[in-house]
């Protein structure tokens, strides 16, 4: 009866792992299903922040193992397919802008809130350059320059307050990973 | 309780790995780049389009359904305010409009008269299919719609999709149950048009802004600035005759005559999408001739 009890639990223990490491992935699909919405205020079109880019930066950053590159490839190639642009073009950006990050990922995690930010900002301006650079590798596709740094503002802008969201969505999820690592024996 | 720390002894395999997966895919990711460019006017990955627009359009239409509520009650609310004004201002349109009704009603039957008279073949009749568009794309490299009507309906590449304004764009991709479209402001939009009260020719191209150019301009033709400008039906695909936009001046001097559109792209909700049936050309009839003499003989043999 106990193993039983045990093995459901072991059980419940790898579901809660495996959703656990869906939430970035199901977080930036979200994010870009946002992203695509015809969202308009007071009858007013504003850029619509790149919210996959800010969930990629913020897993990457919290936890890599959960932000993979082949994750960010899907995420971009999503993006690509949705928005009926080049094929390429924001799998591209994202990778390019991650594999900086990763690399540089000492300078910004665990100096606060603020450093963090200024970290986001960095990686906001390599992937509007990617984007463009992109944009001229497949050529014919102009880059609407306005739009795209206006879109990298409003992405920066609206990050602190989307990172607080992640945060508390990773938090609520790592329980999850406890109860794994305690099936385990990962725990001491 | 303390995490204990990992120390398997492929650690630093596991890193490699994920550096050797990252540089791989940022290189598929050029490669699909470079394929795209190479396409050149057809449509790269289409069949993967279709297929992603088909699963994804589900979706928009529940993520739009609780938007549209906020934009509609956004509108209401400020329509609201403004009521008596906006009122005074209908009814005088009203009044305008009447006018105008009563004249096109009158020149709408003189134009029949004339054409039984001339014993002439007019436009063949247009299809019109309503939908809402649930996606959009206004990034900086493309502008599109995803329409929530496909093959089922009857929506085939190449339709013109309007708006109670004007022309916004024409169908590029078609799925089962959605489509997208291309706004006339994309870079790859290319339409062909004409001139109000001149039969000279060109095309509306796309160029990422608000104001798309005018190209191929008809040889020694100089339009005036506020022109209006409609579709011209030479592509035999789109109805002629759809209103698009009036002339505005070049950005620049030498430059090409840009467009102001009527139709306001940064707020597009209902559309229609317009087809007519295709024209079939006598060498095509021909061809279809042949293939119907040929097929009993091979089927006698």
């Amino acid at each position: 009866m106990s193993t039983g009890i045990t093995r459901l639990s072991s059980v419940a223990a790898r579901v809660g792992l495996i959703a656990w490491i869906g939430v970035p992935t199901l977080v930036s699909l979200a994010g870009l299903l946002i992203y695509v919405a015809p969202i308009r205020f007071f009858q007013l079109y504003i850029p619509m922040p790149l919210f996959p880019l800010m969930a990629i930066f913020f897993w990457a950053m919290a936890r890599p193992k959960m932000m993979p590159p082949i994750v960010v490839f899907g995420i971009g190639v999503t993006q690509d397919l949705l928005t009926g642009g080049p094929l390429g073009l924001w799998a591209f950006t994202y990778l390019f802008a991650y594999a900086v990050m990763t690399t540089q990922s000492d300078a910004f995690s665990g100096r606060g809130s603020g450093m963090l930010w200024a970290g986001f900002g960095l990686m906001v301006i390599l992937a509007v350059f990617a984007a463009a650079l992109a944009g001229i590798i497949s050529s014919g596709w102009k880059v609407d320059w306005a739009h795209l740094l206006a879109q990298g503002a409003s992405t920066f802008f609206v990050y602190p307050l989307a990172s607080k969201l992640y945060g508390s969505l990773l938090r609520s999820t790592q329980q999850s990973r406890r109860l794994y690592d305690f099936h385990h024996g990962r725990l001491s | 309780m303390a995490i204990r720390r990992s120390t398997s002894p492929f650690t630093w395999l596991r890193g490699f790995w994920t550096q050797a997966s990252l540089v791989f895919l940022i290189l598929i990711s050029v490669v699909m780049l470079a394929v795209n460019n190479r396409s050149g006017d057809e449509i790269a990955f289409e069949g993967i389009r279709e297929v992603a627009d088909e699963v994804a359009s589900p979706a928009m239409q529940v993520i739009d359904l609780p938007l549209s509520g906020l934009q509609n009650a956004g509108k209401w609310i400020s329509s609201y305010w403004n009521s008596a004004a906006r009122l005074r201002e209908l009814e005088k349109e009203n009044r305008n409009l009447r006018q105008w009704e009563a004249l096109s009603h009158a020149l709408h039957g003189k134009i029949l008269r004339y054409e039984e008279l001339l014993n002439m073949q007019g436009e063949t009749d247009i299809n019109v299919v309503s939908a809402r568009m649930i996606a959009e794309a206004r990034g900086p490299f493309v502008r599109s719609g995803l329409l929530r009507v496909g093959r089922t309906k009857g929506i085939v590449v190449g339709q013109a999709v309007v708006n109670p304004q004007g022309m916004i764009g024409r169908i590029v991709t078609v799925g089962r149950n959605s489509s997208r479209v291309l706004f006339l402001n994309d870079l790859n939009s290319r339409v062909p048009v004409t001139f109000e009260g001149a039969t000279s020719r060109a095309i509306i191209s796309g160029n990422n802004t608000r104001f798309p150019e005018l190209t191929y301009v008809g040889e020694g033709f100089v339009p005036k600035i506020g022109t209006r400008i409609s579709t011209s039906g030479d592509d035999g695909v789109l109805p002629s005759g759809l209103l698009v936009g009036e002339v505005i001046a070049p950005k620049r001097e030498g430059g090409n005559f840009q467009v102001k559109l009527y139709a306001n792209l940064a707020i597009v909700d209902f559309v229609q999408v317009l087809s007519r049936p295709l024209v079939i050309t006598p060498e095509q009839e021909i061809a279809e001739d042949n293939i119907a003499d040929t097929e009993p003989e091979s089927m006698g043999q």
